[in-house]
């Protein structure tokens, strides 16, 4: 089990480092863009959601709290 | 001269903050040159990392120190030094001092600086305040005096960016606390007493109980770990954190990431998971802190500034120490705090070689930067450690940590994969700015930029060298946490030491 | 005397009403203020008994030797110390805020929350 995780980290680590640091600017950039269009509903959602205000932030904090109570009341009975 | 090393961790920062503003007006009534202070907290803080250094030999022989005031427990207030104390302590202050030599160099051209080194010796004193009490009232005060000098040193330089920072920081900050005194009103309440110890004891018996909880005991821990979670900017509470990182000048930021946002971590293992024993409220934490890995590490993507791309891998990082920690099981607690311990280091590295660049080419955003790769080659090799490191590469420190976090989460292979999806990704990002920013060719704007001084290296180098040790010789690093691991999971050790006294 | 634990609640909900929907830097740190302000209500009011005394020993108790009916007549002295150290921080905290805003008003010529966004995203 160990050894299978070395040899799948240097395996992928090897490929991302080649893709990143090794091939021409345009075809990684091509490459990488592809994050973006697989991630579409976060990047078209969530991060304009981070507008900056600060009272959109505050809200963030007491939903979290508030889901976080619910969840503790359903888990713990 | 009091030999007790706990109480003395306190008071030899919090004197040393007191007194830097008269060694400043001294050292400037005699002409002397402006760095005095600068060396004189340096001074303060290597004592202090002395003297918890001091306290390893007796900890690690199963002994928990204990020191009192007044009364003994639980009437007074007193500090327990056990294994995650003594962990959390030698982080904060061996940081510590490698941010203060850094900042001697890097400050130099700022005015202000009596004000400046006041700060950083009164948030080092909250950090070992916050780590080293028993009392939850005491975590409270010494964790808003951590909070108040870190708000006014993101608001350092004055201009609107760190204005904006500051008080995004501190009204967002000023929330968690709230629900965190809320939490302690409610527990003292319902326990009477405010003593660590003795609550665990009082909150054994009802969270392992079998019949449904009161309505105030489900809000007790959803306050604690909102509040807390506010301080350790998980999802959904993460906002301040992109925003003050960047803003506060570079050796704070390097300080910030690393160990403030350890602090709320600290909060969480302390009072949710030792004191009220909150195995049943894992796989809440375990789905924040997954949630934090995902959104930090995707935020990163579009980022144009080079210190705001390195803060969101800051929550992603927090959020694999939440993921260890809300499993549960051992293997999962040791991974958590190794990787506490792993981040630390690396981000402040990272932090260290932005603003070794912020101090040369004067410029954090990716588009101006680029081929820094021959005038700056160590910054480039450090940087380049710093991006493998946190990015799980073997022989790396992140490696093992990650490894016990993946192993413990392999009950669930959802949270398994997603870890994995979200590691490839850092190490991706992580390239592609050592690649924007150290590859390509240099624009003609930065032609005569030059290596970072020595004393900004020397630091710099000391963090890469523990990465590659701790990389190389995972044993040694769980051996380190192995004592914290210990007294996390084993909290009948710390009760009987300090209510019965020895 | 519950209806001290009414108005504490109504005062943090109202404090936080103030925090999250108000447009203006100065109304959000009165809000934080009134939350706050609830916090300390509810936890002084925990100590309170019916009919106790204050929890300050007369000169004639410890003569006389009778403290032995004192711990049980007094209202308990710990979250008034609570609450007066917790007092002293809120008020390091609502000025730093306030020099803080000034500083806002400074660079930014406002103190809306809606238009201080130059950091986004």
């Amino acid at each position: 089990m160990e050894l299978l995780h070395v040899i799948a980290t240097i395996l992928l680590d090897t490929i991302v480092v080649y893709f990143s640091l090794v091939v021409k600017r345009q075809t990684s950039e091509r490459f990488w863009s592809l994050i973006r269009k697989t991630f579409w509903p976060f990047y078209h959602y969530v991060k304009p959601g981070h507008s900056g205000i600060l009272s959109t932030y505050l809200l963030w904090a007491v939903v979290g709290f508030v889901a976080i109570f619910l969840a503790t009341m359903v888990v713990l009975g | 001269m009091i030999e007790i090393p706990p109480i003395m961790a306190i008071i030899l920062p919090l004197f040393g903050a007191f007194l830097t503003p008269i060694v400043a007006f001294v050292s400037w009534r005699f002409g002397v040159r402006r760095q005095v202070c600068g060396w004189f907290a340096v001074a303060i803080i290597v004592a202090t990392f002395a003297i918890v250094a001091s306290m390893i030999p007796a900890v690690l022989g199963e002994k928990i120190l204990v020191y009192e005031f007044g009364r003994s427990p639980p009437l007074g207030i007193n500090l327990v030094v056990d294994g995650l104390s003594l962990f959390m302590a030698l982080m904060i202050a061996g940081i510590g001092s490698l941010v203060a030599i850094y900042s001697i160099t890097h400050m130099q051209h700022h005015t202000r600086l009596d004000l400046y080194y006041t700060l950083l010796l009164l948030i080092i004193t909250g950090m070992m305040g916050v780590v080293v009490t028993g009392d939850i009232f005491n975590l409270y005060v010494f964790l808003e005096i951590t909070c108040i000098s870190a708000y006014v040193l993101v608001a350092f330089e004055r201009r609107w960016e760190s204005i904006e920072a500051g008080i995004k920081y501190m009204i967002i900050g000023s929330l968690g606390t709230s629900f965190i005194l809320l939490g302690i009103t409610l527990t003292y309440g319902t326990a009477g007493s405010l003593n660590i110890a003795d609550l665990m004891g009082k909150f054994a018996a009802v969270t392992s109980g079998a019949e449904p909880v009161p309505l105030v005991m489900v809000l007790i821990p959803a306050l604690f770990v909102a509040g807390f979670c506010v301080k350790a900017a998980i999802v959904p509470f993460h906002a301040w954190l992109a925003d003050a990182h960047p803003a506060a000048p570079s050796p704070i930021s390097a300080l910030l990431s690393g160990v403030v946002v350890s602090i709320g971590m600290y909060g969480i293992l302390r009072v949710v998971y030792m004191m009220l024993g909150a195995l049943t409220i894992g796989p809440i934490l375990a789905v924040l802190g997954l949630v934090s890995v995902l959104v930090g590490v995707l935020m990163a993507f579009g980022q144009h500034d080079f210190k705001r791309m390195l803060a969101y891998h800051t929550i992603s990082q927090q959020g694999y120490v939440l993921l260890g920690v809300g499993m549960g099981t051992a293997i999962g607690i040791q991974g958590a705090l190794f990787h506490m311990l792993n981040i630390s280091i690396i981000q402040a590295l990272n932090f260290m070689c932005a603003g070794a660049v912020l101090y040369r080419a004067k410029t954090r955003n990716f588009d101006e930067l680029g081929g820094l790769r021959k005038s700056m080659p160590v910054t480039a090799i450090l940087f380049l450690v710093g991006a493998f490191s946190i990015s799980g590469t073997p022989l790396f420190n992140a490696y093992a940590s990650k490894s016990a976090i993946y192993a413990a989460s392999a009950s669930q292979p959802l949270y398994l994969a997603i870890a994995i999806l979200a590691d490839v990704l850092t190490m991706i990002f992580f390239l592609r700015a050592f690649r924007l920013v150290f590859l390509g060719t240099r624009p003609r704007h930065l032609l005569s930029v030059k290596e970072a001084p020595m004393r900004m290296l020397f630091p710099m180098c000391i963090l890469a060298v523990l990465c590659i040790v701790l990389g190389v010789l995972p044993r040694l690093g769980f051996n380190i946490v192995g004592t914290a691991q210990e007294a996390v999971t084993n909290p009948s050790n710390y009760v009987g030491r300090v209510l019965g006294g020895v | 005397m519950s209806l001290n634990y009414v108005v504490a609640m109504l005062l943090i909900a109202l404090g936080l009403y103030c925090l999250l929907l108000k447009r203006n830097l100065i109304k959000m740190v009165i809000g934080l203020g009134v939350m706050t302000d609830g916090i300390h209500l509810f936890l002084i009011s925990m100590g309170y008994r019916e009919g106790g005394i204050a929890a300050i020993v007369p000169a004639g108790m410890l003569q006389d030797n009778v403290a032995a009916g004192f711990a049980s007549a007094a209202v308990d002295p710990i979250p008034q110390a609570l609450v007066l150290t917790s007092i002293v921080i809120n008020i390091c905290i609502v000025a730093l805020a306030l020099s803080m805003a000034i500083w806002i008003y400074r660079h930014y010529g406002t103190l809306d929350p809606s238009e201080i966004r130059r950091l986004r995203e």
